[in-house]
């Protein structure tokens, strides 16, 4: 009896860490450079396009908890449902702040290191944590 | 039950602020919000409290950069609940009255956004607005501000967009069911201020390079069902003049030296507590 080929090609295993769980991570060390006073909430949406086609929205959200849980959403990326990467901007959040394209984790990490460290969004964040302690 | 007199101005960068101080003292304006504002609110503020002091700067919770707001009443009745760069929802509850929740916006413009981008901006602000509407446990909603596409576009009128119709007699049915999933209505009064029939101008911003559609309607106000009764149609209108000075030019387009936008000014009441 002849040998059975095997006709899949060679696949390289590798864990892909989601948008998602990279955005999780970084919205609880928000709580903790903050002690808490700003917390980070991910929301993820299916939104459909004008064509017909779907995207995936990522959220990052700040949420005050002693303000009425005022929440002002800090980023914004999308992707195709079937791949994670590449990441598409937040359409208009992220003015300013462009990137050439969010196309694995590394890439992601910069462009959310260029966000967060962004003097608009330092303002933001000590604005709100002045009002934050006062309350 | 109390009218308020709502003011929106996209003010194009303007530093001047006396033709919007203008307007609030002709038209006695309660709620004025304003979009591409380069002028510091305070200073509007101060002016316009020189004889009596009426009006209040914005709530320091707000962070909303695109968007400022200024009242009649102190700023803690009306308070930012969910922001970003474009636009901020608040919750106005001022005594005895019923709460609403107000948005004012301004969407990314034609120039940097393509039609599918300014849906993906249409369905993220229905959908934070849907979120607190949950939250407060409301349904009273309005939007106000320069939404960069007109009243018939995708991104107002689907239900992956705003969802907003010209009728209020569809808008009052609720919602509409598409694929077991309810999409919420919003009215939108705009469609009747678009066009020179019976209106003082054609629309409220002008823009000769695009030769089908000249006029425009981007600047706009929404309401959900539960409001439509207390929204008074005939107070809404895009204004060309203030008192004898109009804020258009010879042409018949908005004058630049005010802004590329016309005013749109209306009336709102808010019922009593029950």
């Amino acid at each position: 009896m002849s040998e059975v080929t095997n006709l899949w090609p060679d696949f390289t295993i590798e864990k892909v860490r989601t948008p998602k769980t990279v955005l999780k991570e970084q919205a609880a060390l928000l709580g903790e450079r903050t002690r808490n006073l700003i917390l980070g909430e991910v929301v993820s949406d299916k939104v459909p396009l004008k064509s017909g086609k779907e995207v995936i929205s990522e959220e990052l959200y700040l949420v005050v908890p002693s303000l009425g849980n005022y929440r002002y959403r800090l980023v914004e990326l999308y992707h195709e449902p079937a791949l994670v990467y590449p990441l598409f901007e937040g359409l208009y959040l992220s003015e300013g702040m462009k990137s050439n394209g969010i196309n694995d984790e590394n890439d992601l990490t910069k462009y959310l290191s260029s966000v967060f460290t962004n003097t608009k969004t330092k303002t933001i964040i000590q604005s709100l944590l002045a009002q934050a302690m006062e309350s | 039950m109390k009218e308020l007199t709502f003011l929106f101005w996209n003010t194009n960068k303007n530093t001047n602020f006396i033709p919007v101080k203008d307007i609030i003292e002709h038209y006695d304006v309660d709620v004025i919000i304003l979009a591409e504002c380069d002028f510091k609110t305070q200073e509007l503020v101060v002016a316009l409290n020189e004889k009596k002091a009426l009006y209040f700067d914005e709530n320091g919770l707000a962070q909303c950069e695109k968007i400022k707001i200024i009242t009649k009443f102190p700023p803690k009745f009306l308070v930012p609940i969910l922001e970003d760069n474009r636009y901020s929802i608040r919750t106005l509850s001022l005594p005895l009255l019923d709460s609403i929740l107000i948005v004012g916006i301004h969407l990314p413009d034609k120039g940097r956004s393509s039609s599918d981008n300014q849906l993906l901006a249409s369905r993220s602000l229905y959908s934070d607005i849907e979120k607190m509407e949950s939250e407060h446990k409301s349904e009273k909603t309005i939007i106000i501000g320069d939404f960069n596409m007109n009243p018939f576009e995708n991104g107002m009128v689907s239900m992956n967009g705003l969802n907003a119709v010209m009728s209020e007699s569809i808008a009052m049915t609720g919602s509409r069911i598409v694929q077991d999933r309810e999409f919420k209505y919003f009215y939108n009064p705009m469609w009747s201020l678009y066009g020179d029939v019976g209106n003082n101008v054609p629309g409220s911003y002008f823009y000769r390079k695009n030769e089908n559609l000249p006029w425009n309607v981007f600047d706009q106000v929404l309401l959900r069902p539960a409001l439509i009764p207390n929204f008074d149609k005939s107070s809404l209108t895009f204004l060309d003049s203030i008192g004898t000075e109009s804020l258009l030019s010879k042409s018949g387009y908005p004058d630049k030296k005010f802004s590329d936008h016309l005013p749109l000014i209306f009336k709102l009441k808010l019922n009593k507590k029950l």
